[in-house]
């Protein structure tokens, strides 16, 4: 499996909208555990009030990734492969973990 | 001088302290041009009812007719909502009153098995000059905001100011010191601020220095720590009730007359005398069961056991609207979490279920695309043709069709589509062999799919589950079998836990290459209510019925019966036969004899007199028409 970084610019418009879509995905990345490995996501709030989220996985590939996000019905601005990680410090406290 | 009506109202408002802002946004109701629905959302002990009774006041104040609610003590169905708001206003129609009218409805987070109908029927057929205020523990979702706009008003509640937690501790008898270390744990939690006031009074001389988490069961501990045995004796059994009364006080703590424990609870500082008895604080009851599960699980399951027997009976005793308390007491001791979510939600649900709009035919077929075959397909665009009423949909926050659900009455389904569709085959075919007395009602899951999961378990899955739940208590007393299909293991390990097995002796049915195995749930002759009281039963203390051949006795919920021979044999023929209908010349064969050739009406009899017997029970003995006598599970 490869590692991937897939953006998603404004795809919630409230907070309830990311709560809800974190709800979901304990079962959809169940069913999808042999293909994709959610590793994290930073989620941003736009100044409009919307929400961002930067995702971090571990999968098989684009289309795996593709599956996934049809599954959340998250949009995907792209799925970019990583080339190389480098970490300088682990992250600090999570807001919250999954 | 007699105090006037004007400073009682004066006095009420003044006990709310630090909530000014909140007020005045509700009095914002009372307004020509302001909002028609207010929702009030905090955490358990917030000060959501204290709000809304200030509230009342100002709304009473200003010429309003209030009528309040709680969502404790409503049946959750259309009728039971209705039904609430007619005897608080003691009229039949909010219509009927003159000049405004506020319905105010606390606890609304226990009616949200009728989310869609609240938000799409009910409150649209409100009168133009009411207005409505719902106090619940989350914030309304964005299906509310959407459909009500600018005339929502949503007034959060959250801790109160350091100033304002000291005016309420001052309020409650301690001093500029104490308030000040109280408070510096509490962290103005309102529920908390009462119960750490109470606890420092009883308490005085304790030491201020020991380690105070700031959570709030740990504060009723310290609370509960100083009570007299006897009140935290009558504590302990009560937590296993969503509320009290004598009889279930006689129940549980059969040692003494229950007027006294009644007495003791009344007075204590987080319990309230309701409409249906004495109403513990949620997270005072949910603090005193899991201590006591956990320190003294023998007594626990004690209690819980002589409840069951108690509500039991008093379910047995009512009928109709009266039923409901009985009905609600038992869902409370039902541990199975699809039942308990239903009806008792622990977690904030995203998913609002409703009737599907014209507009979401495309979606739902979408989601059939993604899980089923083009087969299933075809047939779920044949029932949308024929029966568009029956399918509900779980919406997401931004109102997107995420799960689906076909669901009706057998008998609503059109000839045509019983004659296309091969999954209603297996249904019919059982009824016709197992016919149920007339009158009695049959559901039809036809379909149940979540766009992201299919049948897997899932939250916007479980919001369909849910909303079958729904449909069952909305069928009434005379609903006996739900019908469904499980094309794999999934779906049945969801609802095997609820009572739903295979069909026995049913053909598994193929379609486009999937297999479906038809399941069904019996309710039993006592319908949802004979249901839920055997999932509470399950792990309880209960004992089990058994028929004493010997002694011809059958015990009976603990009790022994009597039986006559012919009593006892007739029984024991038909209990070997449990669930099946056993035809009368059977019964006269194998239990009088083939000699036999007495009265024609000795089966008759001797069935009469084990009704009698059975008492509550008596249902379980039914009546096949044509048939003979058929013995559901005792």
């Amino acid at each position: 499996m490869n590692v991937y970084v897939v953006p998603r610019t404004r795809i919630w418009l409230s907070e309830e909208e990311v709560a809800a879509a974190l709800d979901c995905l304990p079962p959809v990345n169940e069913t999808l555990r042999e293909h994709v490995r959610w590793i994290r996501s930073y989620v941003v709030a736009e100044e409009d009030g919307t929400f961002s989220a930067y995702c971090v996985y571990e999968a098989t590939g684009p289309e795996a990734l593709r599956r996934h996000a049809d599954a959340m019905m998250l949009p995907t601005d792209a799925i970019q492969p990583v080339a190389e990680t480098i970490v300088a410090a682990p992250d600090p406290e999570p807001v919250r973990t999954a | 001088m007699t105090r006037t009506f004007g400073a009682l109202l004066a006095e009420r408002r003044a006990a709310l302290v630090g909530r000014d802002a909140e007020l005045a946004a509700l009095a914002t109701l009372l307004d020509d041009d302001g909002p028609l629905v207010a929702v009030v959302h905090g955490v358990a002990g917030s000060g959501k009812s204290s709000l809304l009774r200030a509230f009342g006041s100002v709304a009473a104040e200003r010429g309003a007719t209030v009528v309040t609610v709680d969502g404790r003590a409503v049946e959750p169905t259309p009728q039971g909502v209705v039904a609430a708001v007619e005897r608080s206003l003691g009229a039949p129609s909010l219509a009927a009153v003159d000049g405004g009218v506020v319905l105010v409805v606390d606890t609304a987070e226990r009616l949200r098995l009728l989310d869609g109908w609240l938000r799409q029927s009910f409150l649209p057929s409100l009168p133009a000059n009411a207005r409505v205020v719902l106090a619940t523990r989350d914030a309304p979702g964005a299906v509310w905001r959407s459909s009500f706009g600018e005339l929502l008003r949503t007034v959060p509640l959250g801790p109160l100011s350091p100033a304002d937690a000291g005016e309420v501790l001052r309020l409650a008898g301690l001093d500029e010191t104490q308030a000040e270390w109280v408070n510096r744990f509490v962290r103005g939690h309102p529920l908390s601020l009462q119960l750490a006031a109470s606890a420092i009074r009883e308490r005085p001389d304790d030491p201020e220095d020991a380690v105070l988490p700031t959570v709030v069961q740990e504060l009723a501990a310290l609370y509960l720590d100083g009570l007299d045995p006897e009140t935290r004796e009558a504590l302990d059994a009560t937590c296993v009730l969503r509320r009290v009364t004598l009889s279930l006080l006689g129940a549980l703590l059969p040692g003494e007359p229950p007027q006294a424990p009644f007495a003791r609870l009344a007075a204590l500082p987080f319990v309230e005398l309701g409409r249906e008895g004495l109403v513990v604080h949620d997270t005072v009851r949910e603090a005193v069961a899991a201590l006591l599960r956990a320190s003294d699980p023998v007594r626990h399951r004690a209690y819980r056991g002589a409840a069951w027997r108690q509500i039991r009976q008093e379910l047995a005793g009512t009928a109709g609207a009266a039923r409901w308390p009985s009905l609600a007491d038992m869902i409370a001791l039902v541990d199975e979490p699809l039942v308990r979510e239903a009806f008792f939600p622990a977690s904030v649900q995203h998913y609002a279920v409703e009737a599907a709009r014209p507009g979401d035919r495309a979606a739902i077929e979408a989601i059939v695309e993604r899980h089923a075959p083009p087969d299933q397909l075809a047939l779920v665009r044949a029932w949308w043709d024929e029966l568009p009423g029956a399918f509900r949909v779980a919406r997401s926050p931004r109102g997107v069709v995420v799960a689906f659900t076909i669901l009706c009455e057998l008998t609503e389904v059109p000839q045509r589509l019983l004659m296309r569709d091969p999954l209603c085959d297996p249904s019919r075919r059982h009824l016709r062999a197992q016919p149920v007395p007339r009158g009695q009602r049959i559901l039809f899951v036809r379909l149940a799919l979540a766009h992201a999961t299919g049948v897997a378990s899932s939250p916007c899955f479980a919001s369909l589950l849910r909303d079958i739940e729904r449909a069952s208590l909305e069928a009434g007393p005379a609903l006996r079998r739900i019908y469904t299909h499980a094309a794999d293991d999934a779906l049945l390990e969801q609802l095997a836990p609820v009572g739903f097995s295979l069909l026995p002796d049913a053909p598994d049915v193929p379609i486009g290459g999937v297999t479906y195995r038809p399941i069904v749930c019996d309710l039993g002759p006592d319908s949802v209510a004979g249901w839920l009281s055997g999932l509470a039963a399950r792990d309880l203390p209960v004992e089990a019925t058994v028929l004493d051949e010997d002694a011809r006795e059958l015990v009976l919920d603990g009790r022994r019966v009597a039986l006559t021979k012919l009593e006892c044999d007739v029984l024991g023929y038909l209990r070997e036969r449990e669930l099946q209908p056993v035809a009368r010349e059977a019964l006269l064969r194998d239990v009088w004899g083939y000699e036999w050739t007495g009265g024609s009406n000795v089966v008759e009899v001797a069935v009469s007199g084990l009704r009698r017997k059975l008492g509550d029970r008596a249902a379980a003995l039914e009546t096949v028409r044509g048939v003979g006598y058929r013995l559901q599970r005792l």
